[in-house]
């Protein structure tokens, strides 16, 4: 059942077109992210439809009713902000049930709801404590549970772990998800992280500078992004973007860029020069899909080429090469040890490259 | 050769009262990069300023090209330094700000012009050479500011948080030009840094320090595979690692670790350290274990443990599947292509050559009798 519907909605501060026809809609149980580097819109959209801000143009409904003119208190939704405030005088209890005292729950469903939430987040311990004697994680989830303690149709979390420690994030990432999980609830969830976005999220919205890029399911968007955009956010490190030119000699087809062009397959020439009216063009290619090989190896993609950089990464290495002027990142084993200067060749496979117009990004396939 | 080298350094503050640094022994070779990695307060600044001589040394010696400078002035010694807030003359463009090193020593204005250019082509600096400070972006003054610093030759240069303003993507294109710059012109750099990856990426070797104590010195590889001590393991590697609690068995004449009802037998290399460690039934340790160093195994298969899926995660390039034993949770990182229900069965073994143990008192890593993390 659809829970939040937004149609062409546009938010104006002044001349500045904050969001542009943004439209899209979630249904029950549904964990949808909208994800976008800051100043994308991601908190103005939140705000519009908790009610906090007003909509310039178009129409929100929350369970088919339209909401627009409603106050904040009429809509049926929960809102968490990055920035966290507890009540410093009350404890973690008082804290977590102060929405249900707000609207006259009874003493004992309060009591029963507080703890059943706490449960789930294992703060049960801490709930006589004071906010100043709980870590930051703790102060994290106490606010989780106060926001999840009332019922609501939609809960609208503004990048709830986003100021949190790398670590702390790893961890509260997958109680987050379980905790949505079990509960089945509906919720809107904005952040900039697409590790994040691919971990809790079922479909994924993507926006820049108020305009929405693609919309779709967490394995549609990470195998086939749609444009120089989206795929430049995928992966740790992000997807290579090389420009160049395709080009034919002698029957056979090239990608050049500057000097070094690399081969492509007929077929796959023949399937470009369907799609395009000019032969520049963007590849994106995975660091994760290239793979170096420190001998010359017969018939690699690009060969004689050499290491720029490497640089340990945990448990793998990224190896970076440059090719005219782009640097290329290749995610290679940890036993793949090579030093600057050294020469080595880079394969890949011709499927895993995707293809994107050079002036407008936008995807060729 | 050590260029430079602290012998049993000490930094008091308050009277005494604040012990920043103690008892640290670092020693660095021509031509190294060595990163000081900490969290705040651990006494890497403090370090940092000692070396530079801008703070006084409470105790001990430090050294530079065989030459004590404790009584040397910052000026006096052949140091350069960048710091993290870029102090850049706000009144002078950016070239005169990267040439001031040269112009306060008098080198010849076409010598300044052409030392200031290479600098800048390297640093990606040399269009913005105009403008004032207050005109480029964070980006442009950090790399201005480590251009002041790299001007001039010295013995050594110091880089505190050079990284700390920037952006990720920023971040790593500058880590990059940082460590080539290096490499090429083979520089002996020391920097300080709170970030675990930054160290990791960049460094020869890595100086762990947590409350004034050097708590393990070694390579990149060193320091991920073979921590010295719980809080080494915990604070470097990204996802971090998994450290279970469990009590050490003795049955018959092998070592077993009990996890809940499960048992996981110790490897062999490990019998003489655990003999040694052993006190009775009751003995608790606490082992560690990387994610990626755990598989999905078959239920009966030898050394395998078994759990429940507590949630799981596909991140695309990997999937991070988080396993409850009893109250632990371990979490796995799998390659692509797997997938998990909620509460379901699921049996995991741990890479036995990758498995650490660590005394869960004293935090100190339990070494096996050989192999080559010993040394």
């Amino acid at each position: 059942m659809e829970v939040l519907r937004l149609e062409n909605v546009y938010k104006n501060y002044g001349k500045v077109e904050a969001i542009k026809d943004l439209s899209f809609s979630c249904e029950e149980g549904d964990l949808f992210i909208i994800i976008g580097p800051s100043g994308a819109g991601k908190t103005t959209t939140l705000k519009m439809i908790s009610g906090l801000e007003e909509v310039t143009k178009g129409k929100i409904f929350i369970k088919n009713k339209l909401v627009n003119t409603l106050e904040p208190k009429d809509r049926k939704v929960s809102m968490v902000f990055e920035d966290y405030a507890l009540y410093p005088h009350l404890t973690v209890y008082k804290n977590i049930s102060s929405p249900l005292e707000a609207i006259g729950t009874s003493k004992e469903e309060i009591d029963k709801k507080v703890k059943g939430i706490a449960r789930l987040l294992q703060i049960e311990e801490l709930l006589s404590r004071l906010p100043s004697m709980i870590s930051g994680g703790q102060k994290q989830r106490t606010v989780l549970a106060r926001s999840l303690v009332k019922t609501a149709d939609e809960y609208l979390m503004d990048e709830p772990i986003a100021h949190l420690d790398a670590k702390l994030r790893y961890n509260m990432r997958g109680e987050f998800k379980r905790l949505q999980q079990i509960r089945k609830i509906s919720i809107l969830y904005a952040t900039h992280d697409f590790t994040e976005a691919l971990s809790l999220g079922n479909k994924i919205l993507i926006l820049n500078k108020g305009v929405t890029q693609q919309v779709g399911i967490p394995q549609e968007i990470f195998h086939k992004p749609a444009n120089t955009f989206v795929a430049s956010l995928i992966g740790d490190p992000p997807t290579n973007l090389i420009e160049g030119i395709l080009k034919a000699k002698d029957g056979q087809y090239f990608f050049q860029i500057g000097n070094v062009s690399i081969s492509l397959s007929k077929s796959l020439a023949d399937e470009l020069l369907l799609k395009i009216n000019q032969e520049k063009l963007i590849i994106g290619i995975r660091p994760f899909d290239l793979h170096c090989y420190l001998k010359q190896k017969e018939n690699a993609k690009i060969l004689n080429t050499e290491v720029y950089m490497s640089e340990i990464a945990g448990h793998y290495n990224i190896i970076s090469i440059k090719l005219n002027n782009t640097i290329i990142k290749i995610r290679e084993e940890k036993s793949f040890k090579v030093s600057l200067g050294d020469k080595i060749s880079v394969d890949f496979k011709e499927e895993k490259l995707d293809f994107f117009d050079a002036i407008s990004g936008n995807r060729i396939f | 050769m050590e260029k430079l080298e602290l012998k049993s350094v000490y930094k008091y503050y308050v009277q005494g009262t604040v012990e920043a640094v103690k008892d640290l022994n670092l020693s660095l070779k021509s031509g190294e990069l060595l990163a000081i990695l900490g969290p705040s307060g651990c006494g890497k600044s403090s370090t940092l300023r000692m070396i530079a001589g801008i703070e006084d040394i409470t105790k001990g010696e430090i050294y530079l090209d065989g030459e004590i400078i404790n009584w040397l002035s910052a000026k006096e010694r052949n140091i350069a330094l960048a710091f993290e807030t870029y102090a850049l003359y706000p009144h002078l463009s950016l070239f005169e700000n990267i040439a001031f090193p040269l112009r306060i020593r008098g080198r010849k204005n076409q010598e300044v012009r052409k030392e200031v250019k290479k600098i800048a082509d390297m640093l990606d600096i040399t269009s913005a050479l105009n403008k004032l400070p207050s005109e480029v972006s964070g980006g442009h003054q950090q790399r201005t500011s480590l251009a002041r610093a790299l001007i001039r030759p010295a013995s050594l240069y110091l880089l505190d948080e050079p990284l700390s303003h920037l952006d990720t993507q920023q971040r790593t294109e500058f880590r990059i030009q940082i460590k080539r710059i290096q490499k090429t012109q083979n520089l002996t750099m020391l920097f300080v840094t709170h970030d675990q990856l930054e160290a990791l990426a960049l460094a020869d070797r890595i100086a762990i320090l947590n409350f004034g104590v050097l708590q393990q010195i070694g390579t990149p590889e060193e320091v991920y595979e073979y921590p010295e001590n719980l809080f080494v393991a915990d604070f470097v590697g990204e996802p971090p690692m998994n450290f279970i609690k469990a009590i050490l068995v003795k049955e018959k004449n092998d070592y077993v670790a009990k996890l809940y009802n499960q048992k996981l037998k110790i490897p062999e290399n490990y019998k003489d350290s655990m003999e040694k460690f052993y006190k009775g039934d009751d003995t608790e340790i606490m082992l560690g274990i990387r994610p990626i160093y755990i598989y999905i195994s078959k239920p009966g298969e030898s050394q395998s443990i078994s759990g429940e899926v507590y949630i799981f995660e596909d991140i695309g390039e990997s999937g991070i599947l988080t396993v409850k034993i009893g109250d632990t949770l371990i979490k796995v990182e799998l390659s692509p292509g797997y997938s998990f229900k909620l509460g379901e069965k699921v049996n995991i073994t741990f890479d036995l050559e990758k498995i650490l143990i660590f005394n869960p008192t004293t935090g100190e890593r339990i070494k096996p009798n050989y192999s080559k993390s010993t040394k």
